[in-house]
């Protein structure tokens, strides 16, 4: 994000947002007008292909919902021309960002395809609601600026959450009658600082910590990458991604709540997930949402008969999906596999599990299956993180595969590999990092439910104040989820 | 008016599938209210109901339960247009 990128955006919200509670009739309109100009701005490339591929969806939806008989060439083309868009998007994303998990899959070189941002939501958009018309669940949209609207309205463009044309046009309903109120405004913007204070304050801080464990694995700076050391920094990215895309969620659910527009909640609070199960509840619920009801649902029942063949074929698919549509790698498959293992394996031995452990006092079961989870998690998260295959061996290496695990020198083998250095002062930044990431995982709930139910001047002014005393801008700006 | 006996087997299939005895289920009970029912468990309940009552529920039919009561009337009217 760029200074000319934050401008625009604060100009565009403001203007957009002093017009919207003027003109009542045509705040559609304006919403639409806002977010095409947007996004033009900050991604010119992504523009075309956006609207090709949702105006397409509609007209070919639109038909499908008038003929009398079910035109399954015209869907079946629709989709396919989705899921392509997506998978060359995703071909073209291991091109050029070096993530090639060692798979070569270079039909044609890319090099010059330029950016396309949020392909990856708005294409499973297109997917669901096409199916949705075809099978008669849903009628078609009215009309081509309601649909472009559902597709382009910025806060959920570049990053989700993954809204059905349902669950989208129910807030639809409230624009016309929305007045301005101060109650919906300060919501509005405490979640924004919420967002922005977890960006700058703590994403940022971590993101060069974990970037030092995965680009020096093989230890050409340091002779010796201790196993704990390497094992903290995978599991700091862990908290990393968490904190960086449920931030960028919070600013777009904010963004969205000035405007009286409600978008889904994307995070249930993952950290605190005590199986595997109850994780994928919890995170990056629009996607999973959407992969249980198209992908899921549709393979398991279709083997229902079968306990196991349903469970094993509904999660493999499931998983194999969500790999390739976070990106066409190795790493990413790897990613997948170990969630897909995980899952198997704990519906396969709910029983067994609930038989061992049900002397057990409910928390000790409880905590110690968020430390399961989280560990589990983080594990997976090594291949997630990793852009190669490579890193992704010498990172296994360094944590299991060491002799030396726990650090020998705390401070020169530990807190100075985090601040790539082990002056008094990166010893300090070190520190108030970890204190900052300790403080948030205590208080994330309490403070997070308060700020979603009713304004809270002081802890606004108080997450402002950490923002201007902690928050860092460096290469860590980018919103991780902002490239899938 | 819900059928009590149908309510009662329904009610017995269910503690059957997520392995609860003390389970108790009503026609406003929804996937949320009982923890054990979850995707994974979903179908493996329908497979269960339409085995017991030698039915067919179509996907869309499923997909469309939004608690007991949704899925007892269509069950309900499956089993007169069986008989």
């Amino acid at each position: 994000m760029t200074p000319y990128t934050v401008a625009l955006l604060a100009i565009t919200l403001t203007a957009t947002l002093l017009l919207y509670y003027k003109i009542a009739p045509a705040r559609k309109n304006l919403l639409l007008a806002a977010s095409l100009f947007t996004i033009g701005c900050i991604s010119p490339t992504s523009i075309l292909p956006a609207l090709l591929l949702s105006a397409s969806t509609f007209f070919a939806a639109s038909k499908l919902a008038t003929s009398p008989s079910r035109n399954k060439t015209l869907y079946l083309t629709c989709q396919l021309l989705q899921v392509s868009a997506l998978l060359l998007f995703n071909l073209h994303l291991v091109n050029t960002t070096g993530h090639t998990g060692n798979v070569s899959i270079k039909f044609f070189s890319t090099g010059n395809l330029l950016k396309i941002a949020g392909i990856g939501y708005y294409t499973l958009q297109n997917i669901s609601y096409l199916q949705d018309v075809y099978k008669k669940r849903i009628q078609p949209a009215a009309n081509l600026a309601d649909f472009l609207l559902y597709q382009l309205f910025l806060p959920h463009f570049f990053s989700g959450p993954i809204l059905t044309y349902t669950e989208f046009t129910a807030n639809l309903a409230q624009v016309k009658q929305a007045t301005l109120q101060k109650e919906t405004l300060l919501l509005g913007a405490q979640r924004i600082v919420w967002g922005l204070t977890k960006k700058l304050a703590l994403a940022n801080r971590l993101s060069p910590m974990v970037a030092f464990c995965f680009e020096n694995a093989d230890a050409v700076t340091f002779t010796t990458p201790y196993g704990f050391t390497t094992w903290t920094g995978v599991c700091l990215f862990t908290l990393q991604l968490y904190i960086d895309f449920s931030a960028f969620m919070d600013i777009c659910i904010g963004v969205s709540l000035l405007f009286g527009i409600r978008l889904k909640e994307n995070f249930n609070y993952p950290l605190q997930a005590d199986s595997i199960a109850d994780f994928w509840r919890k995170w990056h619920i629009s996607l999973m949402d959407w992969l249980k009801m198209y992908v899921f649902y549709p393979v398991s029942y279709r083997f229902r008969k079968n306990k196991t063949t349903a469970i094993l074929a509904a999660t493999i698919t499931t998983f194999l999906i969500s790999a390739a549509w976070h990106g066409l790698a190795l790493t990413f498959f790897l990613w997948a596999a170990c969630h897909c293992c995980y899952l198997i394996v704990e519906s396969f031995t709910k029983k067994a599990r609930h038989h061992l452990f049900s002397n057990l006092p409910p928390r000790l079961i409880h905590y110690g299956g968020i430390l399961v989870t989280f560990s589990a998690v983080s594990f997976a998260h090594l291949f997630f993180r990793s852009t190669n295959t490579t890193v992704t061996q010498q990172v296994f290496h360094n944590i299991f595969l060491n002799p030396h695990f726990w650090p020998q020198n705390w401070t020169r083998d530990f807190f100075a590999i985090f601040q790539n250095g082990g002056t008094f002062r990166q010893l300090c930044m070190c520190a108030t990092s970890f204190t900052l990431l300790i403080a948030f995982l205590l208080l994330e709930k309490r403070t997070a439910e308060a700020l979603k139910k009713t304004p809270q001047p002081y802890v606004t002014i108080t997450l402002i104040w950490l923002l201007l005393l902690f928050g860092v801008i460096n290469a860590g700006n980018q919103f991780i989820y902002l490239q899938f | 008016m819900m059928d009590p006996i149908l309510l009662e087997e329904l009610t017995q299939v269910f503690r059957q599938t997520f392995l609860d005895n003390q389970l108790i289920i009503t026609p406003a009970t929804k996937a949320d209210d009982v923890r054990q029912w979850d995707s994974f468990s979903h179908m493996e309940l329908i497979a269960a109901i339409e085995k017991k009552y030698n039915i067919q529920f179509s996907f869309e039919e499923v997909i469309h339960f939004n608690n007991v009561g949704d899925l007892i009337n269509t069950l309900t009217q499956k089993i007169k247009a069986a008989r």
